[in-house]
């Protein structure tokens, strides 16, 4: 199994939290999808909360999380940082 | 114009596409760099600024050539192959050049500088060339990415100038290779500028 580096763990977590579009997504949802434990999760989704990256939707029964505009695009920037690396047969 | 001219001008206005190529690459892997902090793009960054540096100054050294001032145009020609050099070193590194190899590496630089700095920065480009060529194409076996391939037939393109370039240094009439080593670097720089314009694309 290859070393997942933090930016694509932040890359993961934001792709996850993409496909729950408007309604969001759990925490349990993200920790399958990103795979990756609690603690580690809740301490990266504070985190992309503060610069802004998500949002977090406080219901009475739980937590969910959406991806912000902000988000996006930091996503659109990875993919084509990413593909650029590619081209010359490289990863990020 | 006479057909030697040709070949000057052409040759001329290839570095300077070359050099807006390279360029644009090194602000693409700089961005990159500074938005992921992933050291590829760090070592991206530093091989595309070592290579518009290394256009930059095969372009000078033909002006200084033309201005008949021979000795600065062959100290502009090994600066600019010790940056080509540079350049493909780091994108070897990119492609995880091991650690070990260094030092026959760095042994066989002191050797070969005595004989001809052209010669002997010519001759470590083609090693990192042809390591990167051959690390892309197992990425290339991996992924099965058509860009990837044109970007392994871009640095076919670059290594066969630099072969050319290189033992044009022990000809007498280099010109027919020369020639070829033209065709060779407008192919490399063609394939070259394929992933940025993909990324320029995607952006807009």
């Amino acid at each position: 199994m290859s070393y997942r580096h933090q930016v694509r763990i932040v890359s993961d977590i934001l792709l996850a939290v993409k496909e729950g579009h408007e309604d969001g997504v759990g925490v349990a949802q993200l920790m399958r999808k990103a795979n990756i434990s609690y603690t580690r999760l809740v301490k990266i989704l504070n985190e992309l909360i503060s610069v802004g990256l998500i949002e977090e939707i406080r219901s009475e029964r739980s937590k969910r999380y959406r991806i912000t505009y902000l988000g996006l695009e930091y996503l659109a920037e990875y993919e084509r940082f990413s593909t650029f690396a590619k081209n010359f047969g490289l990863e990020i | 114009m006479g057909f030697l001219e040709f070949l000057g001008v052409a040759k001329m206005i290839l570095e300077v596409i070359a050099l807006v190529i390279t360029f644009s690459a090194f602000l693409i892997s700089y961005k990159g760099y500074s938005v992921t902090k992933r050291p590829v793009f760090a070592r991206l960054s530093f091989a595309f600024i070592f290579l518009s540096a290394n256009f930059l100054l095969q372009f000078f050294s033909d002006i200084l050539n033309i201005l008949e001032l021979f000795s600065l145009s062959y100290y502009s020609t090994v600066l600019s192959s010790f940056f080509e050099m540079l350049g493909f070193f780091f994108i070897a590194v990119s492609h995880m050049i091991k650690v070990s190899q260094e030092r026959k590496v760095y042994s066989l630089l002191l050797a070969l500088v005595i004989i001809n700095p052209v010669v002997a920065f010519k001759t470590l480009s083609l090693y990192f060339i042809f390591y990167a060529i051959l690390e892309s194409l197992l990425s290339y076996y991996k992924v099965r990415s058509k860009t990837i391939l044109l970007t392994v037939l871009g640095l076919i393109g670059f290594s066969l100038n630099t072969l050319l370039t290189w033992i044009s240094e022990f000809t007498t009439y280099p010109i027919i290779l020369n020639l070829f080593a033209l065709v060779f670097q407008t192919f490399g720089i063609i394939a070259f500028f394929v992933p940025i314009w993909i990324y320029y694309r995607s952006v807009r």
